[in-house]
């Protein structure tokens, strides 16, 4: 019964819709290159049709929009402060572009390009060489005194530096595997619950009765899911903004 | 960030390329997040994803709602201002109207005083000629009366002495002229 229904990881699988074929290597647009181009549709969609008409007095709409934009610049302006405004662009298309992958991911037989870790990877390190090539602008080599804290004896230095770097340099990681994990997880458990659903349905008897109860598995995870994709989104629009606030101001904090 | 984006994107594309060589289809039946051969792919469409979006969004978007917003905020500034001001000049025409009414008030009040003072001068004057001309009248009636009882003294002087002269005559039989008995009559009236 159960290899007829799709396994929790198909899914994921990347198929190629156009196929494109450059110097060896595959580019073809794919399910998760459409749903990218739907989430920057969506986006924008979302963004100037809400302000479409520019009000002085908001719609609900424009009032959505407006809400998201002095979100995300409020989380900027106290993470980064004002120098990191600068940034602000760059924070608010990844914000964005994550949250409406995840929120699309979640509508039935869509792909949430978010669940690959390639994906989330390459978001993070557009992040990382961000801070290093912004910090070393700011702040030429003196960007490296990122890795020796203040207030720190000499001889813990040999221990901290080697400790900070490491976590420096494990940002990216964190930051894509964080989204990708959280992505990942929950389309999995989803996908398993229904599983549950249809193979207690078809069970028949007093067994089928039970199939309800991953059912309403499945509505409190949906749920549960919709705050993750938000929440993961934000994450990574505040800890970009933390990592751009290393760069710009180095140890002080805002 | 566009020139951030590509370069990632190459640097992971050549990571991609040697991975898939290396483990060639091997992941076909495995977890699809590590299907190498699909990376270059993924992040290719990422990137440009991602670049459309952040073109439209710092080009088109942001500048909106950012003009939209300061427009607001100027707007309400502008209004705060404006409510301000007007808040002051209704605290003057406050301050005029009650100096205006203080002025009114005190001018009435001189007015008032000025009136009474006027009349009680008035009156006083009046008054005064009045009195002035009961007295004149009282000291003329005076006058009259005195000259009367004067007159009335000298009438009694004659008669009386007329009278004496008249009594001293019958009595004594000898002759008296009136004038003589005066003296006798002034020592009486005089008793």
């Amino acid at each position: 019964m159960l290899h007829q229904i799709a396994g929790p990881m198909e899914q994921f699988v990347i198929k190629p819709i156009v196929p494109l074929h450059v110097g060896g290597l595959d580019l073809s647009f794919s399910n998760t290159s459409l749903w990218m181009a739907l989430a920057v549709a969506g986006v924008t969609i979302f963004l100037t049709m809400g302000m479409a008409r520019a009000a002085l007095v908001p719609g609900r709409w424009q009032s959505m929009a407006e809400m998201t934009y002095e979100f995300i610049a409020n989380t900027v302006r106290q993470n980064a402060g004002e120098a990191g405004m600068k940034f602000f662009p760059l924070i608010f298309t990844l914000f964005m572009f994550v949250l409406f992958c995840n929120l699309f991911g979640l509508l039935p037989y869509s792909f949430t390009p978010t669940s690959h870790i390639i994906v989330t990877f390459a978001l993070a390190m557009l992040v990382f060489i961000t801070v290093i090539v912004v910090g070393l602008l700011r702040h030429g080599l003196h960007f490296f005194s990122l890795f020796v804290p203040g207030g720190v004896p000499g001889w813990l230095l040999p221990i901290i530096v080697p400790i900070e770097i490491i976590s420096f340099l494990s940002r990216p990681i964190s930051l894509s595997v964080r989204l990708f994990a959280n992505m990942l997880a929950g389309h999995t458990m989803l996908k398993v619950f229904a599983t549950f659903v249809v193979s207690l349905g078809a069970a028949g008897g007093i067994m089928s009765a039970g199939a309800i109860l991953p059912l309403l598995g499945i509505v409190a995870v949906t749920a549960l899911e919709f705050l993750v994709a938000a929440l993961q989104a934000y994450v990574f629009a505040v800890l970009t903004s933390i990592y751009l606030n290393d760069a710009i101001n180095l140890h002080e904090h805002h | 960030m566009a020139i951030l984006t590509a370069l990632t994107s190459a640097a992971i594309f050549a990571a991609a390329e040697g991975a898939a060589h290396a483990e060639g289809a091997e992941h076909k039946t495995g977890l699809p997040q590590l299907a190498i051969e699909t990376f270059a792919g993924q992040v290719f469409w990422l990137a440009i994803s991602f670049v459309v979006l952040f073109v439209l969004l710092s080009w088109v978007v942001i500048p909106r709602i950012r003009g939209v917003l300061e427009m607001r905020r100027d707007r309400i500034a502008g209004d705060l201002a404006a409510a301000a001001a007007a808040k002051a000049e209704a605290d003057g025409a406050l301050k005029a109207y009650d100096k205006a009414v203080a002025e009114a008030r005190a001018r009435g009040r001189a007015l008032a005083e000025e009136t009474r003072r006027k009349t009680k001068a008035e009156s006083d004057a009046s008054r005064s000629e009045a009195e002035a001309a009961l007295n004149a009248k009282i000291a003329a009636s005076e006058e009259q009366l005195a000259a009367a009882t004067a007159a009335a003294m000298t009438n009694i002087r004659a008669v009386a002495s007329e009278t004496a002269a008249e009594i001293y005559t019958r009595l004594t039989g000898e002759t008296m002229a009136a004038p003589d008995a005066l003296p006798a009559v002034d020592a009486a009236l005089a008793r």
